[in-house]
């Protein structure tokens, strides 16, 4: 069978356990002998596969397969094998995750998370191995500035990057006035961070900055602080049911009448069925969008819905995009999986058409995409236009930036 | 803060503070009489929410759905409790909690495999679904003053039940001494069974009660139980009346705090339990 | 653990010697995850401290972990300080001050609501990390640069490496366990563990608990935080989560699973929780049902975890008896000094339980020397009488003079170390210990102070003497190493008075000692109270008018709370409201 995507199987389950056996052991099973000729490509994917974030993680995962596919399965004309870690979105076993992968599989490449705190781990572990690594979610600011390497691509976004446009667009339109909400965490204060910079750039203020703790999704006493701020509007971030039950509490508060909503894509992408009326006429922006008419996008909806019957979203997209750089890379070096330098310089020239519109590297190995903006019309984000064309994360403090 | 916004909270306080209260209530009798620690209550919340989702899907109607979740919310804390707690009444603490923790991970993922991953919402009944203004700006949910409501009426219902039933001077006696009820020739086993079916179904309703307004998610469980182990312990192990005074106090300090310390609005709770508990180390209306 | 069985102790040194021997052989992979396994070994056996030998169960101990880990990262970020001679010591200082201060708020409380407490305190803990600024927040920190270790300027090794890491972390772990085992040993060790099983009578014996749990919570909390700082170096990197409860959560089912109060069980249990983490999660995506599976499997079949298992193989039923060796110390003894005036004093002494006066102002004079006995109806208040004046309860109103000091109000270990010895109606002993081990912490309690760490316990030999000394006088020597739960009927009251006898007070207090026992048995007992009655007081609640006329100097009648008649044996015995009250009518006449 070629490619069959697999976790670890039982013959390595039961060299583990022969290996660390303490009062059995009397010899030590070597890892993994390597198969005569050609061994397989590894790509180790670190994701949550369970948790509040699993639906996330099987998109991210079904679309690189799906991209995969369609190249004929396989990388630089050799085969390969996916190999998946749940990351249970758990910060605490992150590290312990990401060895099982580099150290322990010796994966040729590593992908994933979704949680950002779960990849400030994997950044390090992977900077200091030299592994290349593909960020297909998480979109901690760090990663492509701070803790930047050589070997470490992001095909997702940067939390700036998705809520700087919204700044500037929220001031052109001529709003004083607002109050952002969000979550305590990195990547709240992050998007909401990057927010502020814009619109305190194009001439607005923020009245209050609203940390709601994390992961709480009781919203009835910010609801009434919003109230009795009567900001000109109200920017949020929250992301899966955070958003779902905001933006309904929202509009059940009787707020989204006088004080419109605007928000980072996370608040309306995968959660419009949920959210149904309540989210009708709130504005977002996000680097893609489930209706953006492009051929390539159109395409892409089709073959995924074909193959496992869900609709694609944006994180679809980020893993099908994966999937493809990691495809380009390794026809180029003919399958070398040793020519790092070589892979890298190929993935920095990739020029990605993608579902979400064409977009590339920057220096520090964020994508230079469009930003979108767009607006709940019948239960469904219609593009309104282009918030920001070609953004770029600025990647302070990266080295090669 | 003006007087309005902060009648608001109060309001806000209250309508969770209920909420808890139908939680903490079933958590509070089962550790009580049973002596149980029960870590996998919080699992009958998210099977009542899953519940509610589900059979408001299947036949349109939310108010059908509780009326079905229900019985099968009893039915399950039965088996439950026959099969699982009745293992736990002779021994310590600890096997306890080890016990429910690992039913913990059996629920959650039982409920992985049937209903999946995915966060869900559920429609409310289009009579419940409007809103009353309250100020100029602000509307309050009249699905929240009618959840209120119910859970006011439970909390009666629970006292009535309590004071004035053969089955509440049974409870009360249990809660006291749990020989001593065995010793009167009481069925100990039916009223455990009782108890902790009804334990269970109070909080089963609870989650079908609010899956409206909270989402539908997997891992919800887990959150509200550490709360209501926390207003339990503050009213005092085995007193209805303390999981009530309890669940209003975490209610609204929990309320409040999180407009006026967000950055520590978490430890609020907290912190209000250290200081019940340094204070009175049995709880509010606890027995020593 | 001198007392475990051979076939384990084999067991033990044979895995030692061979995680010794791993990176020799060993891929790197596998290297780290035994490191990790190590470190949750040395976790998992400071939890054990407290939970199994303490009885104390923290739902918060992780805090420490994450402690000891944000310490290091703090150190490195802020301070640049890189040796381990600074950073371990400086993050052992730390988790020690804070498992000070949680400690000793919490001690306050007991049973569940400990339990709760200290997940209140690591909740607080884990929210200041996860929600203040400069930490982090919820993705946590880096550990900026690993530990080295340097000697006079030259650098020995780096943790860096992963090598190096292993190794101290093993040696972390055998370090951890020999520590363990020797404070269990000594007398600290000793009363924690009769806190344990019987957690009333040892502070009726005199110990102030609170400073012995105290001490103990401490000492886990920084060797939880050498685990944690280990777990910190490791991967580079701390988070709140580290802090949480579902990572206290995890510690407890370890040491739960290992089986409690044994060390060894819980180091072996992390090393079977890593590997079981590990297989199950890459046999299937549900993996989380079949660990839940499991750990009721553990519940239900295997009460004592894995070393309670591996004990039953090796044909152990439970601990033994540790004797006497050389002596070393000389505790102070007690003397019982010639007293002029009564040695106890009672005046107006109530109790009253919401309404009802058990005890209603009783007034009594006690005369040092002589046997007092207070017989009464069941119901009189004989025994609440007892507890008031052995510091059980405190009175409602009213004095008590002991020796002309005032001790009203006193709790039960001042009152005990003041000389008075109290025996219970209702058997007070400690079932899963053996008679010689009863006694000798009763002994054990008149040492100025038993918070000695480092000898054994089985050194202090006057208090092995003494505590034999008793046993004998009881007849009970042919049991010394039976345990107590062992004995018939008769030999626990015996027992209980053994102990009483151990502590040598001046003042007995004995509540109903014949309850329950034979003919013969009754007369041996008589017999020894009425010597050891020479040289000391004694106050008796008996039943048993043959006993009472043969022993008692002095009498007091007790009825309905109140005293009707007290004086000589023989006058209040002649009494006529005593004898309609009480004793019946013995003439034919009236």
């Amino acid at each position: 069978m070629t490619n069959t995507p697999r976790k670890m199987s039982r013959r390595d389950v039961l060299k583990q356990t022969t290996a660390v056996g303490l009062a059995a052991a009397t010899s030590f099973i070597p890892m993994r002998p390597s198969i005569g000729q050609q061994a397989k490509v590894k790509v180790g994917l670190l994701l949550p596969y369970t948790g509040t974030y699993a639906a996330l993680g099987h998109n991210i995962t079904d679309a690189m397969k799906l991209g995969f596919a369609e190249a004929g399965n396989k990388l630089g004309g050799r085969e390969f094998e996916i190999i998946q870690v749940d990351s249970e979105a758990d910060p605490a076993k992150a590290a312990a995750n990401t060895n099982k992968l580099i150290v322990g599989a010796k994966v040729d490449f590593l992908s994933g998370p979704v949680h950002s705190g779960v990849a400030m781990a994997m950044a390090k572990i992977a900077r200091e191995e030299g592994t290349i690594t593909i960020v297909s979610n998480a979109g901690a600011n760090a990663v492509t500035r701070e803790m930047c390497g050589s070997n470490i691509f992001r095909t997702s976004f940067s939390n700036w990057q998705v809520c700087y446009p919204m700044g500037i667009e929220m001031a052109r339109r001529g709003l004083k006035r607002v109050a952002s909400v969000t979550w305590n965490y990195a990547a709240g204060k992050e998007m909401i961070g990057a927010f502020r910079e814009g619109f305190e750039k194009g001439g607005g203020s923020v009245t209050k900055e609203i940390l709601v703790p994390f992961p709480n999704v009781e919203f009835q006493a910010n609801l009434t602080e919003i109230a009795s701020l009567q900001p000109d509007a109200v920017f949020a971030f929250f992301a899966g049911a955070g958003a779902v039950k905001f933006v309904k509490d929202y509009a059940e508060a009787g707020l989204k009448a006088r004080i419109p909503l605007y928000g980072a894509g996370f608040l309306t992408d995968g959660t419009l069925r949920a959210q149904g009326q309540a989210a009708e006429g709130v504005f977002t922006t996000l680097h893609y969008a489930d209706s953006l008419s492009l051929p390539a996008n159109v395409r892409f909806r089709e073959a995924f819905k074909k193959s496992v019957n869900r609709d694609a979203d944006v994180y679809a997209v980020q893993g099908y995009d994966t999937a493809t750089l990691l495809i380009r890379a390794m026809d180029s070096v003919k399958g070398d999986t040793r020519a790092t330098k070589a892979l890298v310089a190929a993935m920095e020239e990739v020029k990605f058409d993608s579902p979400r519109g064409p977009w590339h590297f920057s220096k520090s190995h964020n994508p230079v995409q469009d930003i979108y903006l767009r607006e709940v019309k019948n239960g469904d984000n219609a593009v309104v236009g282009v918030a920001q064309k070609a953004v770029s994360d600025p990647g302070t403090g990266c080295a090669t930036a | 803060m003006d007087p309005g916004a902060i009648a608001i909270q109060v309001l806000n306080g209250l309508q969770y503070g209920l909420l808890l209260f139908l939680i903490a209530a079933g958590l509070t009798l089962i550790f009580g009489i049973l002596g149980v620690i029960n870590l996998a209550h919080g699992s009958f919340y998210m099977i009542g929410a899953y519940l509610a989702y589900w059979l408001s899907e299947k036949t349109g109607s939310l108010a059908l759905a509780i009326a079905l979740a229900l019985p099968a919310s009893l039915l399950l804390g039965w088996l439950v409790e026959r099969l699982a707690i009745a293992f736990l009444y002779q021994r310590d603490h600890l096997y306890q909690v080890l016990l429910t923790y690992g039913l913990i991970l059996i629920f959650n993922e039982m409920q992985r495999i049937i209903w999946g991953n995915d966060v869900h919402g559920v429609t409310l009944p289009a009579q419940l679904a409007g809103v009353i203004p309250l100020t100029d700006l602000q509307s309050y949910p009249v699905y929240r003053l009618f959840i209120s409501l119910i859970c006011m009426l439970i909390a009666v219902g629970m006292y009535v039940t309590i004071h004035s039933t053969r089955l509440g001077m049974m409870i009360r006696a249990g809660s006291s001494s749990r020989e001593m009820v065995q010793l009167l020739g009481i069925d100990v086993g039916r009223l455990f069974g009782v108890v902790f079916s009804a334990g269970a179904a109070l909080t089963a309703f609870a989650g079908m009660l609010s899956a409206p307004i909270n989402s539908v998610y997997p891992g919800m469980g887990e959150n509200i139980l550490i709360v209501s182990f926390v207003v339990v312990v503050i009213g005092g192990i085995g007193s209805i009346k303390g999981a009530f005074v309890g669940s209003i106090m975490i209610g609204l300090a929990d309320t409040f705090g999180k407009v006026m310390v967000p950055e520590f609005s978490s430890v609020v709770v907290y912190a209000l339990m250290a200081a019940v508990l340094l204070w009175r180390p049995q709880g509010l209306f606890g027995e020593k | 653990m001198a007392d475990l069985p051979r076939p384990i102790l084999i067991l033990l040194v044979v895995a030692a010697v061979l995680l010794a021997a791993f990176p020799f052989v060993g891929d790197r992979f596998y290297i780290q995850l035994i490191t990790q396994m190590m470190i949750l070994a040395t976790f998992a056996m400071s939890l054990d401290l407290l939970v199994g030998f303490t009885g104390l169960v923290s739902f918060g101990h992780a805090a420490f972990y994450g402690l000891g880990g944000y310490t290091l990262a703090i150190l490195t970020r802020d301070t640049g300080l890189v040796s381990l001679w600074a950073t371990l010591p400086i993050t052992i200082v730390a988790c020690g001050l804070a498992a000070l201060a949680i400690g000793w708020l919490s001690i306050r409380t007991s049973g569940v609501y400990f339990i709760m407490v200290t997940l209140a305190f690591a909740q607080m803990i884990y929210y200041f990390f996860n929600d203040a600024r400069g930490f982090g927040g919820s993705d946590g920190l880096y550990v900026k640069t690993k530990p080295d270790l340097a000697v006079s300027g030259v650098t020995l090794f780096t943790l860096q490496n992963r090598t190096a890491l292993y190794y101290f972390a093993l040696v972390a772990m055998l370090a951890s366990a020999v520590f363990l085992w020797v404070l269990l040993r000594s007398p600290f060790g000793q009363v924690i563990a009769a806190m344990r099983v019987n957690e009333g009578r040892t502070r009726s014996l005199g110990f102030s608990l609170g400073r012995y749990k105290l001490v103990s919570f401490c000492v886990a909390g920084m060797l939880a935080g050498l685990a944690g700082y280990l777990g910190a170096v490791q991967f580079g990197f701390v988070n709140p989560a580290h802090l949480g409860w579902r990572e206290s959560g995890r510690v407890l089912m370890v040491v739960i699973l290992g089986g409690t109060g044994t060390l060894f069980g819980p180091a072996l249990g992390a090393f079977v929780f890593v590997l079981l983490e590990d297989l199950l999660s890459n046999l299937t995506e549900h993996w989380l049902l079949l660990m839940g599976a499991f750990v009721v499997a553990v519940v239900l079949l295997l009460p004592n975890g894995i070393a309670g298992l591996l004990l039953r193989m090796a044909g152990k039923t439970s601990a033994i008896g540790v004797r006497a060796t050389a002596s070393i110390d000389k505790p102070r003894v007690v003397e019982a000094a010639a007293r002029h005036g009564p040695i106890l004093e009672i005046q107006n002494l109530t109790k009253r339980f919401a309404g009802l006066a058990a005890v209603n102002s009783v007034s009594l004079q006690l005369e040092a020397g002589k046997v007092h006995a207070v017989i009464g109806p069941n119901g009189a208040g004989k025994s609440t009488l007892i507890n008031l004046l052995s510091g059980e309860l405190p009175p409602t109103e009213g004095l008590i003079r002991y020796g002309g000091a005032d001790i009203t109000g006193a709790p039960p270990d001042s009152i005990s170390r003041m000389g008075i010895g109290r025996s219970f109606q209702i058997t007070n002993l400690y079932p899963s210990l053996s008679c010689f081990q009863n006694c000798r912490i009763a002994a054990q309690s008149r040492l100025p102070s038993s918070m000695r760490f480092f000898r054994p316990a089985s050194q202090l030999v006057e208090v092995s003497d003494r505590a034999q000394r008793a046993l004998n006088r009881c007849g009970l020597s042919q049991r010394s190493w039976d345990l107590a739960s062992t004995l018939s009927h008769g030999d626990r009251r015996k027992l209980e008075i053994a102990m009483v006898l151990a502590t040598e007070p001046d003042l007995f207090l004995l509540d109903e000692p014949l309850a329950g026992m034979g003919a013969h048995e009754s007369r041996e007992i008589l017999d020894l109270l009425k010597s050891v009655a020479r040289q000391h007081t004694l106050i008796l609640i008996e039943h048993d008018m043959d006993a009472v006329f043969a022993i008692a100097d002095s009498l007091t009648v007790m009825v309905n709370g109140e005293i009707i008649a007290t004086g000589p044996v023989e006058q209040v015995r002649a009494d006529r409201a005593v004898q309609s009250a009480y004793l019946g009518h013995r003439d034919a006449a009236e």
